[in-house]
C-alpha cells in the first residue's frame, strides 16, 4: 500500500464508540422533541389543540405554525409557516417534553383537524401538467446540439426505449438530529448538517439575525449523501423555536421511519432515450428526455440527461427535463445525482447498441469517445475514459468473455456487464487555516464538515504534505462556523477546494520560517538561497547545501508563540473555463442468475477510476467500493412506494427499504487511474459520486447477457429475469 | 407499561390472566420491542420469560427433544444432537436475522409472532413437532400447524402461553430439510420457505413425509397433497414433480412488493423439489447440502 494510504484521522475514535455525534452533545436541562405528523396527502390545517396533550405528564410545549409564523418566509420555512399539508406523514407541530418517550406520547396526544383536498398520489395521474424546469442544477433543463430529429430519422440503426429508475432514500446510518440552545439572542446549534454555513445562513435569514450570532456545529457525520441539507431545516426551525419558547435546549432526531420522507429522496424518473447510429458503429443522434417527480412545495430536478450531452461523440443530441408534482416527498440530490439514473438509460442502451450492431459493448464505447467537449466546444482539462475502459478490462478479463447466454456456474447462469461513469469536477470557495506551535504541532482548521468520506483525513495529510511533516503531528479541525468558511459536502468537491486554499496557507508558513531561517545568524541555514530551501521530514532543509534544522528550532529561537497563516481559494468560474474538468471511471460487473429463483447476485466488480491526483489510495478505494455498494442497492433492491390510496410511504423500515446486506458483497477490485491535469490545483477532482453510477447498467448488462432478458427497470426485480410479472 | 419477570409459568399465566390491558410475553424481543418501537403495539404489562427455567432448557428424554419455548437460536446451534437430528429445524430458526440477532430470537417468538413467513415454523410442522401450552387451567398439546390460524392470529387463548416444543425422535433413515427464498443474501424476510422431513425404509421407499410452506398464505401450510405424491414412491423425478406442484397448488399468496403471486407459486415448487433433495440426501447419510 502507498504511503499516502494513511487511515482515517477519526478511525480511532469510531471503531472504539467514542465519537460523539451532534446529537449526543449534552446539555444541562434538555428537553426532547416529537413531531406531530398528519394522514393526509394534501389538504389544509384547521386546527392544532394540544390540550389534551398539555395534561401528558412530562409536557412542557409545543410550536406550530402559529409559532413559526414570525419567521421570514422562505422555501425553508414554508413548510412550516403555512396551513398546507403537501404530503401524508407531513409534520405540522412539534412537542417537547421532559423525555423523548413522554413527548412520543404528547405528540400522540395532540388533536389536529385537517380539510383534506384530492391529492396526486403518483407522477402517472398528473403527467399532463408536466413542465420544463428553469434549470436542472446548474444546467439549462433542455439543450439541442445539432439536429438529432432529423438525425435519428436517417440513422442505420436506432435503438429506442423507455428507462425507469424508482424513488431511493439516503438513509444515512446517523439520522438527522439536532441539539440548540440560545444564548440570548444567540443560538448555538449542534446538528447533522452537510453544510454548516448555509444552515447559518439559512437560520439568519428565517430568524432575521445577524450570522455571526449564529454557531452551527457539526463535527462528525454519520453519512449524509445528500439528504443532510434544506430539507431538514424546518424541522430544526420548529426545535429552535420550541427551544426559544422554553428557554431550555431542546434536541429532536428523526426516526427511521421519517428519514422516509422528511429529508428527501432521489426522484422516480421515466427516461425516453433513442441512440442513432451509423452502420460503423457511430452515434449520429441523440435524444434523452426525462420525466421525474418533484413535490408540490418545492421543486428539484436531478440533471439526469445532462450527461448524455457529454459523454459520447455525436454532432446531433437533444436532451429534456420533465418536472410532475405529486403529493409526495420533496427529492434532493442522493449520492450522483443525475448521473446515478440518467446513465442507467445511456449505458443500457448502448449496451442494447452493441449487441444490435455485432460490437463488443466495449469497442463501441472507444469507437464513440468524446476528444473535447462537444456541448461546450473547448478541451477537456484532462479525460482517461479510453484507459478505464483499457486497464478495466484488462485487470477483469473482459477478452475472455463468453458467447451471451453460454456461461453456468452449477444453477447460476453467468453474465458480464459494463458500462461507463463520469461526474464533474468543479470547486467552491474555501478558506484554511494554518497554525504552527513553536514545538512543531500543527493546526489546521475549516469550517467545511466530514460527512464520514474522509475531509480530516485529506485535510491533515496535505497539510503535512506541504510542511514536510508526518500525519500525526497535525491536529484538525472541522465543522464549526467559528471556523475559516469552507464548502457544503456536496458535488464530491470538498477536497478539491479545501487543497488549493491549505495549499496557499502553507505556502505563506514555509516561506515565512525560510525568510526567518535564512535571516537568521544562529541558524545552519543563514545566508542559504529561498528557492533552494525545502520542507521535509519535519526540518527545513537545503537541497544542494546539505544542511538543515527542524523549522520548530527557528521559531522557537525567536520566542514566537508560533506561526498562522489563511489560505484562500475561489469556486470554479464556469462561464470563464477553457476546459470542461470531469472524473471517469468503467465498471465491469461478473452476475450470476439462479436458474429456478431468479434471484441476482453480483459476484465480481472492477472498476477502474480516472479522477485526477489521488491524495489516498486508501479513502479512494473505500470511496468508491462504497459508492459502487450504493450502486448495486439500486440495481437490485432499493425502492420506495407510495400508497396511491392514501400517499402514505409502504414499509417505512429497513425491513422493507432492502439495501445490500454484507453478504450480497462480491469482490472489488479497484482500479485507480491517476492523471495530471493543468487546469485544476494539485490536479485534484472529486471522486465520491463516480462509484455510484454506472454500475446500474451494467448489472442491466450483465443479467441480459446471462439470460437474455433485458431490464429497463430499476430495481431490477426478480420476476423481470423470469419473465413473470 | 410494566414490566415482570416471573420465575415460574404459573406465575406468568398467572399474570397474563389477571392483567385487564393489553400483556405481552417478552422473550427475545426482537419483534415485540420493534412493534412497540414503531407504535404497532402499545402492550401496557410486559412478562419477561426468560428467567423460567423450564423455558430456557433443551431436554433429550426418549430419544426425542423437548425444547423451551425461551431457547434462543444461538443456543439450539450449540446442541449437537439436535443439530444432529433435526438439522433442518437448526438450520431454519439460524436463518433468523444475523449473529446479534440470533443471540436473542427463539422458537416461542418466531411462533408467536404469528408471521405467515416465520422461518422456523415450516420446519417444525415438518418435524412433526408439537407444542406445549401452559394456562390458567394447566396443559394441553397442539401440533405446531394448529397454532397459527391467521396473520397475527393464535390459538392460544386467554393466560396462555408456549412453553416448549416438542420434537420427535429424528426416525430411522429419515432426513429434514428447510429453504427459504429471499431476494438477498441474508437479513430478509422469506419470499417463500419450505421445510421438508423424510423417511426412508430400507430399500429406498419413502414411508412418511411432510411438507410445510411458509409466506404463501395467511399461516404456514403443511401441504397433504405434497406428503401423499412422496409417500410410496422412490422420490423418483416424477413423484418429486407431483409433490411441487402440489405445493405450488397449496399456495393462496398475496402480491406484494417481496414478491407477486404468480411468482410464489413458482418458487414454491422450486423450493419444494430442491429441499425435497437436500432431506432425502440427509435421509441416505450424506452431509453438505446444495442450496
Ligand atoms: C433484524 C431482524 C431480522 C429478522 N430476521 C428474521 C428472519 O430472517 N426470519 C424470521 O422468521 N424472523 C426474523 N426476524 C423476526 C424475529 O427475530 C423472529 O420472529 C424471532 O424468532 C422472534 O423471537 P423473540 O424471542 O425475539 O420474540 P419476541 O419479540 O420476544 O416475541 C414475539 C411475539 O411472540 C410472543 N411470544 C414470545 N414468546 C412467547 C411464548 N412463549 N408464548 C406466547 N407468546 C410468546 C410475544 O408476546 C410477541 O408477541 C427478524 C427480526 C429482526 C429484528
Amino acid at each position: 500500500m502507498s504511503d499516502r494510504s494513511v487511515p482515517r484521522y477519526e478511525a480511532a475514535l469510531k471503531v472504539t464508540g467514542r465519537a460523539a455525534y451532534e446529537g449526543e452533545v449534552p446539555a444541562v436541562g434538555l428537553l426532547h422533541a416529537a413531531l406531530v405528523e398528519v394522514p393526509i396527502a394534501r389538504g389544509d390545517v384547521v386546527a392544532v389543540d394540544a390540550s389534551e396533550a398539555e395534561r401528558t405528564s412530562g409536557f412542557a410545549t409545543m410550536v406550530s405554525y402559529a409559532d413559526a409564523e414570525p419567521l421570514k418566509p422562505s422555501p425553508a420555512t414554508a413548510l412550516i409557516r403555512d396551513r398546507a399539508v403537501h404530503f401524508a406523514g407531513q409534520p405540522v407541530a412539534l412537542v417537547v417534553a421532559d423525555t423523548l418517550s413522554a413527548a412520543r406520547d404528547a405528540a400522540r396526544a395532540v388533536r389536529v383537524t385537517t380539510q383534506a383536498r384530492p391529492s396526486v398520489t403518483h407522477m402517472a395521474q398528473a403527467l399532463n401538467t408536466a413542465y420544463v424546469p428553469a434549470m436542472v442544477g446548474r444546467f439549462p433543463s433542455v439543450s439541442n446540439r445539432g439536429d438529432a430529429t432529423a438525425a435519428l430519422a436517417d440513422a442505420d440503426r436506432v435503438v429506442r426505449h423507455r428507462y425507469e429508475t424508482a424513488a431511493n432514500i439516503h438513509h444515512p446510518l446517523e439520522p438527522h438530529a439536532v441539539v440548540c440552545w440560545w444564548e440570548g439572542d444567540k443560538a448555538v446549534v449542534h446538528t447533522s448538517t452537510q453544510a454548516v454555513f448555509g444552515t447559518r445562513a439559512m437560520i439568519a435569514h428565517a430568524f432575521n439575525m445577524p450570522p455571526a450570532d449564529i454557531r452551527v456545529i457539526s463535527r462528525l457525520l454519520g453519512g449524509g449523501f445528500g439528504c443532510k441539507g434544506q430539507l431538514w431545516w424546518p424541522w430544526m426551525f420548529l426545535a429552535m423555536l420550541a427551544a426559544k419558547k422554553t428557554g431550555r435546549p431542546v434536541r429532536l432526531e428523526l426516526t427511521r421511519a421519517q428519514m422516509f420522507r422528511l429529508v428527501g429522496r432521489r426522484q422516480e424518473t421515466v427516461q425516453d432515450l433513442a441512440l442513432g447510429f451509423s452502420t460503423n458503429g457511430c452515434l449520429t443522434g441523440i435524444a434523452h428526455h426525462v420525466t421525474a417527480q418533484s413535490s408540490t412545495h418545492a421543486e428539484y430536478s436531478d440533471a439526469t440527461a445532462v450527461y448524455t450531452r457529454y459523454l459520447y461523440a455525436c454532432p446531433n443530441v437533444t436532451t429534456s427535463h420533465l418536472l410532475v408534482r405529486t403529493n409526495e416527498p420533496q427529492p434532493v440530490p442522493m449520492r450522483a445525482p443525475g448521473t446515478a439514473p440518467g446513465l442507467f438509460a445511456l449505458e443500457s442502451a448502448m449496451d442494447e447498441a452493441a449487441v444490435r450492431l455485432g460490437f463488443d459493448p466495449v469497442d463501441l464505447r472507444v469507437r464513440n469517445f468524446a476528444d473535447h467537449d462537444q456541448e461546450a466546444g473547448r478541451p477537456w482539462s484532462s479525460n482517461s475514459l479510453r484507459d478505464c475502459y483499457c486497464i478495466g478490462a484488462e485487470r477483469f478479463g473482459w477478452a475472455r468473455r463468453p458467447a451471451q447466454g453460454t456461461a453456468v456456474d452449477g444453477r447460476w447462469r453467468i453474465g458480464w456487464g459494463m458500462a461507463s461513469t463520469m461526474y464533474p469536477a468543479i470547486r467552491q470557495a474555501a478558506k484554511v487555516r494554518v497554525q504552527l506551535a513553536a514545538d512543531g504541532a500543527v493546526l489546521v482548521q475549516c469550517g467545511t464538515q466530514d460527512m464520514g468520506s474522509g475531509t480530516y483525513t485529506a485535510l491533515g495529510q496535505i497539510t503535512a504534505d506541504a510542511l514536510g511533516v508526518p500525519v500525526d503531528r497535525v491536529t484538525v479541525e472541522l465543522g464549526d462556523t467559528v471556523l475559516p468558511d469552507g464548502p457544503f459536502s456536496g458535488g464530491s468537491q470538498v477536497t478539491a477546494s479545501i487543497f488549493p486554499a491549505a495549499a496557499a496557507a502553507t505556502a505563506k508558513l514555509r516561506a515565512t520560517i525560510a525568510a526567518m531561517a535564512i535571516a537568521d545568524e544562529a541558524s545552519p541555514l543563514a545566508g542559504q538561497r529561498l528557492d533552494d530551501l525545502e520542507f521535509r521530514d519535519g526540518s527545513i532543509r537545503s537541497r544542494s547545501g546539505n544542511v538543515g534544522e527542524p523549522w520548530a528550532n527557528v521559531l522557537a529561537r525567536k520566542g514566537t508563540e508560533g506561526l498562522e497563516a489563511e489560505g484562500e481559494s475561489g469556486a470554479t468560474q464556469h462561464p470563464d473555463l477553457t476546459a470542461t474538468s470531469m472524473g471517469y471511471g468503467a465498471v465491469f460487473v461478473e452476475i450470476g442468475v439462479n436458474a429456478g429463483l431468479g434471484e441476482i447476485r453480483v459476484r465480481r466488480v472492477c472498476g477502474a477510476f480516472a479522477a485526477g491526483r489521488i491524495l489516498n489510495p486508501l479513502l479512494a478505494r473505500s470511496q468508491y467500493v462504497g459508492g459502487l455498494v450504493g450502486g448495486i442497492g439500486m440495481a437490485l433492491h432499493e425502492r420506495t412506494e407510495t400508497d396511491r390510496a392514501t400517499g402514505r410511504m409502504l414499509g417505512e423500515t429497513l425491513a422493507d427499504y432492502l439495501i445490500p446486506t454484507h453478504a450480497d458483497m462480491p469482490e472489488f477490485d479497484i482500479a485507480l487511474i491517476e492523471e495530471d491535469d493543468p487546469h485544476l490545483p494539485g490536479s485534484v477532482k472529486g471522486i465520491g459520486m463516480l462509484g455510484t453510477a454506472g454500475i446500474q447498467a451494467a448489472i442491466a448488462n450483465a443479467v441480459f447477457h446471462a439470460v437474455g432478458k433485458r431490464v429497463r427497470s430499476l430495481p431490477i426485480r426478480i420476476e423481470d429475469v423470469l419473465g413473470r410479472r | 407499561m410494566r414490566y415482570e419477570a416471573p420465575e415460574s409459568v404459573e406465575k406468568a399465566c398467572q399474570l397474563l390472566a389477571d392483567d385487564v390491558g393489553h400483556a405481552r410475553i417478552l422473550a427475545g424481543g426482537t419483534d415485540l420491542l420493534v412493534q412497540i418501537k414503531t407504535d404497532v403495539l402499545d402492550p401496557s404489562l410486559l412478562i419477561d420469560i426468560k428467567k423460567i427455567q423450564e423455558l430456557r432448557e433443551i431436554n433429550t428424554g426418549s430419544g426425542g427433544f423437548r425444547i423451551g419455548a425461551a431457547v434462543t437460536g444461538a443456543e439450539l446451534k450449540e446442541h449437537d444432537g439436535l443439530r444432529a437430528a433435526w438439522p433442518g429445524i437448526v438450520e431454519a430458526a439460524n436463518l433468523i436475522g444475523s449473529t446479534q440477532v440470533q443471540g436473542r430470537a427463539t422458537l416461542g417468538g418466531n411462533l408467536c409472532n404469528g408471521s405467515p413467513a416465520a422461518d422456523s415454523v415450516p420446519a417444525l410442522i415438518a418435524a412433526g413437532a408439537k407444542v406445549v401450552i401452559a394456562g390458567p387451567n394447566g396443559r394441553r398439546e397442539l401440533p405446531v400447524e394448529d397454532i397459527m390460524v391467521g396473520v397475527r392470529k393464535l390459538a392460544l387463548t386467554k393466560g396462555e402461553l408456549i412453553v416448549s416444543f416438542i420434537v420427535p425422535p429424528r426416525p430411522k433413515q429419515g432426513g429434514d430439510a428447510y429453504l427459504r427464498f429471499i431476494p438477498r443474501t441474508e437479513m430478509d424476510i422469506a419470499v417463500v420457505g419450505c421445510g421438508v422431513s423424510l423417511q426412508l425404509d430400507a430399500d429406498g421407499t419413502c414411508t412418511f413425509a411432510r411438507l410445510a410452506l411458509g409466506a404463501v398464505a395467511e399461516r404456514p401450510l403443511l401441504v397433504g397433497d405434497a406428503a401423499k405424491a412422496l409417500i410410496g414412491s422412490k422420490l423418483d423425478a416424477k413423484a418429486v414433480d407431483v409433490a411441487a406442484a402440489a405445493a405450488s397448488a397449496a399456495c393462496r399468496p398475496i402480491d406484494d412488493k417481496r414478491g407477486t403471486k404468480a411468482f410464489r407459486i413458482k418458487v414454491a415448487a422450486v423450493l419444494a423439489r430442491r429441499t425435497i433433495q437436500i432431506a432425502l440426501d440427509r435421509a441416505h447419510g450424506k452431509t453438505g447440502t446444495t442450496h
